[in-house]
């Protein structure tokens, strides 16, 4: 107790219950965020939230990925969480690949492979989703029997290849359109028929 | 940190030969670019701090109870007398703490050190509050009842009549006022809280002591 200014004795106060343990928590909690120093926790928040970021991105990112794309196996990996909101995602997926295969103009072993996948990915009774690839097999087949192509970038069902053959003649490889040169052996004409009309005088000339 | 801020050391102070000058028998360290460390006080008893001062630097959970329990009612009456709101000082008190928590590995020297050390920290953190309170000032008006703007009706608060005395002080008597006559604190340790020589402390503390006599005095 002052003896000189007994009044500042009202300045000596004790910590309530109350405010003590406010105290001690703010403390604890001070000795537990000092176990990771300020940096390496702005370092860490910085990383989770990164992830946080580029997750829901590259999800949306690789939804039109196809074999062969950069982020088609991010695509794969994320399936196990789309089939939570739509079961028959998976289904619809391996569908708009083999059409977006198509449409791409890919090899055909390449489209073709991934039709079997599709096949064993879509149920049988799925007529909505097997149709699509019965489709695209489909219009596989007609443009390989149209002229023989391997690529589908040769031909489509759309267009009609530019022959100089009728269909039932032999392919289109083994054709030729050019003129033999004036002069030039009679005997050695390949035989062909061309849709171009005008021969050589040499050759129907005797 | 609570620095003199005349040199980096955790417990700096600015007296260099101040055991010369005093004729003291005290134990001194010099530290090459980090100013004199004195133990001021001439008797070589053990605080009972001491025991504990591995553990704050270690920052161990159970030391840091033990010392704010040793402290923790001194430091509120110290920094009460300083803003005379107590949930203001509560939280002055709470964040010395935090900070000695923050600063525990650079912590040195013994339990008195670390007192003076918490002392400082409450003292800076009462620095802030009147500059925040410098930063907004009153409204006088007819109706509203002539009282200081930041008080908590619901906290605790010094008489007006005592608090117009101690805002009469400046900060550094008022400091030295309540440390000497709330807290019983020595010149020594006034000295080491206020970061100055013992002359210095005494000569701050007479000067307050007569203005806080006139204050008190010319009011009754």
């Amino acid at each position: 107790m002052s003896r000189q200014f007994p009044e500042l004795d009202q300045a000596r106060v004790v910590v309530s219950s109350e405010v003590r343990e406010r105290h001690q928590a703010a403390i604890a909690r001070a000795l537990y965020l000092g176990q990771y120093p300020r940096i390496r926790r702005i370092r860490l928040l910085a990383v989770g939230l990164a992830v946080l970021l580029v997750i829901p991105v590259m999800a949306l990112a690789s939804d039109r990925a196809v074999p062969g794309d950069f982020l088609y196996p991010v695509k794969r990996a994320f399936e196990p969480v789309f089939v939570l909101f739509d079961t028959d995602v998976v289904e619809q997926h391996r569908v708009e690949e083999v059409e977006d295969l198509f449409d791409r103009q890919v090899a055909v072993e390449l489209i073709r492979d991934h039709i079997t996948v599709a096949r064993s990915a879509v149920p049988l009774q799925d007529t909505r989703l097997s149709s699509r690839v019965d489709i695209i097999e489909f219009e596989l087949d007609q443009i390989h029997s149209v002229d023989g192509a391997e690529t589908t970038d040769q031909a489509s069902a759309t267009e009609r290849p530019k022959v100089t053959t009728r269909p039932d003649e032999p392919p289109f490889s083994e054709t030729t359109t050019t003129r033999p040169a004036e002069g030039s052996d009679r005997g050695s004409g390949t035989g062909t028929t061309t849709v171009d009309d005008k021969a050589p005088r040499g050759r129907d000339g005797g | 940190m609570p620095t003199s801020g005349r040199s980096s050391s955790v417990f700096s102070t600015t007296s260099v030969g101040c055991d010369q000058q005093l004729g003291m028998s005290s134990h001194s360290l010099v530290l090459p670019d980090k100013g004199v460390w004195i133990n001021r006080l001439s008797d070589k008893a053990p605080h009972p701090l001491d025991m504990h001062m591995d553990g704050i630097r270690d920052r161990s959970d159970e030391s840091f109870r033990a010392v704010y329990g040793v402290l923790a009612n001194d430091l509120l009456s110290f920094a009460f007398g300083m803003v005379s709101d107590r949930r203001t000082a509560e939280d002055i008190v709470q964040q010395a703490f935090v900070e000695l928590v923050r600063s525990a590995h650079k912590i040195r020297g013994d339990g008195r050190s670390l007192r003076a050390w918490l002392f400082r920290s409450v003292r800076y953190g009462c620095m802030d509050e009147y500059r925040r309170r410098s930063r907004r000032p009153e409204i006088p008006h007819d109706e509203i009842p002539d009282a200081p703007l930041d008080l908590d009706p619901l906290a605790d608060h010094l008489d007006p009549s005592l608090e117009g005395a101690l805002a009469g002080l400046s900060k550094r008597q008022r400091t030295a006022v309540v440390l000497r006559h709330v807290l019983d604190m020595s010149g020594d340790e006034i000295a080491n809280v206020l970061g100055t020589t013992r002359r210095a402390a005494y000569a701050v503390l007479s000067r307050a002591e007569a203005n806080l006599r006139a204050a008190l005095g010319g009011e009754e």
